[in-house]
Order: structure tokens, then C-alpha cells, then sequence
């Protein structure tokens, strides 16, 4: 039986999201109506102030308690997999990240739901990541995901000359 | 779309209000109230009053500018107007400013100690554990003098059942 998450839970991880995100001033941070669709957060990056059309998801989730977290070295699981029912996002079309906060200490940490892969010959695609490793998020890692969805909305440029 | 500075500032003012203070979790509820109210944010519910809900109202002014070398006060301004309409409401009402650069604020009373404009916002009351839990009880304590008994309504459900 799944028992009904204290309030605090999506109002503080919520909040958190858009605090990570938004020490970047690229970003443009939109957070989902319940209701309307499956994701928490549709983040644009913006270049010189303007839209660019590269957006990326992100799925938020949270614990009350950092022992929830099982560390070995930089890499953290959770102890309890009921966070980790994602396949619903697998059908989208953009980059999609999990965050994953412990309240107790407010650290975040994230893994790929749809990672943006570019293969050789430069072909790019999502893969639907399975591996539950999370890792530290922070701001040079956020900067990594910013890169990594970069990189792959220009090589999707690519594929059709202009 | 609201300015992404004031965005930012709203998101980490609700993080450092609903911060732990126990393993009991945060004791403050706040409630976003949207842009179309001119003095106030937020209204934040006490969480573990007793008989009653205490609730009070916040005004956050975010700030990229730092502080001044006198005083080290933030350097966050508040027209008179808003000071005043803040102050005219039948509760408890403050003014927090937000560092947006270092994620820290600053609470301030705007219950009609003044009612002149700001420029600047003292820094002697950072919102952390101590200082929420001062604010928690002065909170607390306005509301526990009220008594919703006082009000005689005209509305009331002579069959409610």
C-alpha cells in the first residue's frame, strides 16, 4: 500500500529544482500544471536572452531522509526502488533528467531518464537509461547536463541542411 | 511571465522557510498567492498550533546588489506605498529580503513599526533556525489573543446537520 507523502515533500523539492536551476541565468524553468502532462518541470536554455527551442524535462522526486541513499564512492542508489517507475517518459521526445533530493540536508542528486546519446557518425538519439546510479548534483554538474543537451540539439540541427 | 530574478528569489525564500526544523519537518506552510496581489506573496499557515491555524504575510524583494558598507544592510527597496499597503492588513506582515547570489534572507517586521520607503533592509534577522522559531511563536502568540467566536453572522446554518 503507498502511503500519502507528507506536503512538504513536493513543495521543498520543487523549490529546490528551480533554486539548482536557476543559478544559471540561460535557463527558463516551467513547472507542469497537475494534469497536464507526466512532467514536473519543461526547462528552455536560452541563448543571448532569446528562445531557442532546446528544452529538456525534468522529473523530480524526493525523501525525507538521506539514509534513504546507499553512497559507494560518488555514486548513490536508493535503498527503496519505488522511485525508479519511469517508463512513462520513455515515448518523449527531448532530453529528460531525474532529481532526486534528501530534504534532511537539502543535497540533490540526479540521474538520466532519456540520456541524449550521439553516436558515430554523428547520429543522436535517447536512450532510455535503466541504470539506477544517481549521481551529486551541483552546479558544475548541471552545467554537464546543459552541455550534453546542447551538443545534441545541434547535431539533431544537423541532420537537416538549411 | 514573472521576472526571473523575483522567480528565483520566491523559490528560495519557500526553501528557507520550510527548511527542517525537526525530524518533525518544516513548521511553516506557505502559499504562493500569485502576481496579481499588490502587497503580499505568500500567506504562510503555522504548522502544529494547536485548536487554530495562525497564519501570517510575507512580501520577498530579491536582490543581486549586496549590501551597503555601513551597516551591512541588503540593499533591497521597498516603495512607501508597498510599505503601507503591507501594513494594512489585519495580521502579522514582514518584508523578507533575499540575497539571490549567497541563497540567504532576512526578515523584517512590516506591522507599522514605519511607514516610509526602504532602501535598504537590516540583516540582523537572518531566516534560520533560530529566528524561525521566534517567528513561529510571535506568530502563535498574535493569534492565540483572537477569538473567531467575536463574529455574530448573519450567514449562519440554522440546520446544519
Amino acid at each position: 500500500m503507498q502511503t500519502e507523502q507528507p506536503w512538504y515533500i513536493g513543495l521543498r523539492s520543487e523549490a529546490l529544482t528551480v533554486v539548482y536551476l536557476t543559478r544559471r541565468d540561460d535557463l527558463i524553468v516551467s513547472q507542469q500544471k497537475q494534469g497536464q502532462g507526466v512532467l514536473d518541470f519543461s526547462v528552455t536554455i536560452t541563448k543571448d536572452g532569446n528562445y531557442t527551442g532546446r528544452i529538456f524535462g525534468v522529473q523530480v522526486k524526493a525523501t525525507v531522509s538521506s539514509s534513504e541513499l546507499i553512497q559507494d564512492d560518488d555514486i548513490f542508489k536508493l535503498k527503496n526502488q519505488e522511485y525508479n517507475n519511469l517508463k512513462v517518459f520513455r515515448d518523449l521526445p527531448f532530453p529528460v533528467c531525474l532529481f532526486f533530493f534528501t530534504l534532511d540536508n537539502d543535497k540533490g542528486y540526479y540521474r538520466w531518464i532519456l540520456e541524449p546519446i550521439i553516436n558515430e557518425g554523428n547520429n543522436m538519439r535517447l536512450k532510455f537509461n535503466e541504470n539506477e546510479e544517481l549521481k551529486n548534483l551541483n552546479d558544475q554538474e548541471i552545467d554537464n547536463i546543459i552541455a550534453m543537451v546542447n551538443s545534441w540539439y545541434d547535431h539533431k540541427s544537423n541532420l537537416v541542411p538549411v | 511571465m514573472r521576472d526571473a530574478l523575483g522567480q528565483r528569489g520566491e523559490r528560495i525564500f519557500e526553501v528557507l522557510i520550510t527548511k527542517f526544523h525537526s525530524d518533525a519537518g518544516s513548521i511553516f506552510k506557505p502559499q504562493f498567492l500569485g502576481d496579481k496581489w499588490q502587497y503580499v506573496d505568500f500567506i504562510v499557515e503555522l504548522v502544529g498550533a494547536v485548536s487554530y491555524v495562525p497564519y501570517f504575510f510575507v512580501q520577498v524583494k530579491t536582490t543581486r546588489q549586496g549590501y551597503t558598507r555601513k551597516d551591512n544592510r541588503l540593499k533591497v527597496k521597498v516603495k512607501e506605498e508597498s510599505v503601507i499597503g503591507i501594513a494594512s492588513y489585519p495580521a502579522p506582515t514582514y518584508i523578507v529580503g533575499i540575497d539571490e547570489i549567497q541563497e540567504v534572507g532576512y526578515l523584517v517586521s512590516a506591522n507599522g513599526e514605519n511607514l516610509k520607503s526602504l532602501s535598504s533592509l537590516s540583516t540582523n534577522f537572518p531566516l534560520n533556525k533560530q529566528n524561525r522559531e521566534i517567528l513561529w511563536y510571535e506568530v502563535n502568540n498574535f493569534w492565540s489573543q483572537y477569538n473567531s467566536k467575536n463574529l455574530v453572522s448573519q450567514f449562519s446554518d440554522q440546520h446544519w446537520i
